[in-house]
């Protein structure tokens, strides 16, 4: 009696701490709320807003590692020190224009989460459908886990289509024909 | 100074190592520049695509969204989309996919019925019954025939060579086609059939030609981008 009193006792505390999976979904979710309300918001300055709206995904949304990756291996290496620093400044702006850019057109759309699936022990993929009136558009969330034991978005696939691969190839076109100043520039221009 | 050194060292190596492993989750993009031997071609065509959808297709496309209002054009698609039924139907069941051809089955079955004709998507809004998108590239990928060059096609777009085959067989299977050859036929003539292709162009464009407009935005290669998003997806809907 003892012994099956002791194992129960065991195991609660392991019930009672939510799994990874499911912890990332309830905090994307609050953050998707959060957003969605300053979208709707329509007494918010555009520029406030926006501001408001970057300082929520700043934690979540791992912009630099983004940038790193989207040189592939040998790519990183046509790029110097200095260079590869401006790289990832102008690519994470780039990056979270665009980001802002696409909530412009927010008419109402939904985001549903589904089920996340732990790939490896560092590694969580989360699925989404955003269901807008053109129909449904499905959105993976791929998360890592930091040396600091956070987890951070990593990837976005959209429609099955990975932004950092679509990003990686058309950099290494980019370098191959123009080298490390030509992508710096265009960089710049946008 | 030398703790700090090698503390700098430490955290350099060990982010290299990070990065590192990460780098197995992407393709090696030295093989992609490889596998696109027409290259050269296909750069001219998407120009060439581009100078007709933005000029002349979406002009045209803008003009039908703001004269048809949403739920017409609503009406348009689901009674074209519910004839891509055989081919869907055929394709689902060529991959063993047998309860996404019942699903097909059912969806067409009750959109004809209920729906009038496919002009509303009962199936979906009543019973939740969710269209199984097949097509015989899919079918040749299933069957492991692998993509071959990507080729763009004037009009049409980004393809590859597999794709660009299957697009016969599925032709033929397509009520929205006039194949003298074939026993039965909805349409009268291949002018009824230019007449119906043209308004579905017309209509999907209304509905695809923002988000044409968002990639090149957002592509530092334009060519490359719509290279990447066609061969990507198209890998993920036949692994699915």
């Amino acid at each position: 009696m003892k012994r099956f009193i002791f194992g129960v006792l065991f195991f609660i505390p392991f019930l009672l701490v939510a799994s990874d999976e499911i912890t990332l979904k309830v905090e994307l979710q609050k953050k998707v709320d959060y957003i969605t309300k300053l979208l709707n918001d329509k007494s918010l300055d555009v520029q406030k807003r926006n501001s408001m709206i970057l300082e929520s995904i700043d934690g979540l949304i791992d912009f630099e590692l983004m940038s790193q990756l989207s040189l592939d291996k040998n790519d990183r290496q046509k790029l110097n020190e200095t260079q590869r620093k401006e790289f990832i400044t102008l690519f994470e702006k780039e990056l979270k224009d665009s980001f802002l850019d696409k909530l412009k057109n927010y008419s109402d759309e939904k985001i549903e989460l589904k089920e996340p699936k732990k790939i490896k022990e560092d590694r969580i993929s989360l699925p989404s459908v955003i269901k807008s009136k053109n129909g449904d558009t499905e959105v993976v969330f791929k998360y890592y886990l930091t040396k600091q034991k956070e987890w951070k978005i990593y990837d976005l696939e959209v429609a099955g289509v990975s932004l950092v691969q679509s990003y990686r190839t058309q950099f290494s076109e980019l370098l191959t024909n123009g080298g490390a100043e030509k992508l710096l520039e265009k960089l710049r221009k946008k | 100074m030398r703790l700090f050194f090698a503390f700098c060292i430490f955290i350099f190596f060990a982010h290299a190592d990070m990065i590192d492993e990460f780098d197995s989750e992407f393709k090696d993009n030295n093989k992609s520049f490889r596998e696109d031997p027409l290259i050269s071609y296909n750069r001219g065509m998407t120009d060439f695509n581009d100078f007709f959808y933005t000029e002349i297709l979406f002009p045209v496309a803008k003009g039908y969204k703001s004269v048809i209002p949403q739920k017409c054009r609503e009406m348009v698609s689901n009674t074209i989309n519910n004839l891509g039924f055989p081919i869907r139907f055929v394709n689902n069941l060529l991959q063993f996919k047998f309860s996404s051809a019942l699903e097909e089955f059912g969806r067409f079955f009750i959109n004809t019925t209920f729906g009038f004709f496919g002009i509303f998507d009962h199936a979906k809004s009543a019973y939740d019954l969710k269209p199984h998108n097949e097509d015989f590239g899919q079918t040749l990928g299933y069957y492991g025939v692998s993509s071959g060059p990507h080729i763009v096609l004037p009009f049409l777009g980004p393809s590859n060579l597999r794709d660009l085959i299957g697009k016969f067989p599925d032709a033929y299977l397509d009520p929205l086609n006039y194949i003298s050859q074939r026993d039965v036929n909805l349409l009268d003539n291949s002018n009824q059939a230019y007449v119906t292709r043209g308004v579905d162009v017309i209509d999907r464009t209304s509905v695809y030609m923002d988000q044409y407009e968002n990639v090149k935005k957002d592509s530092f290669d334009f060519y490359i981008m719509l290279r990447e998003i066609y061969e990507q997806r198209r890998e993920k809907e036949i692994a699915e």
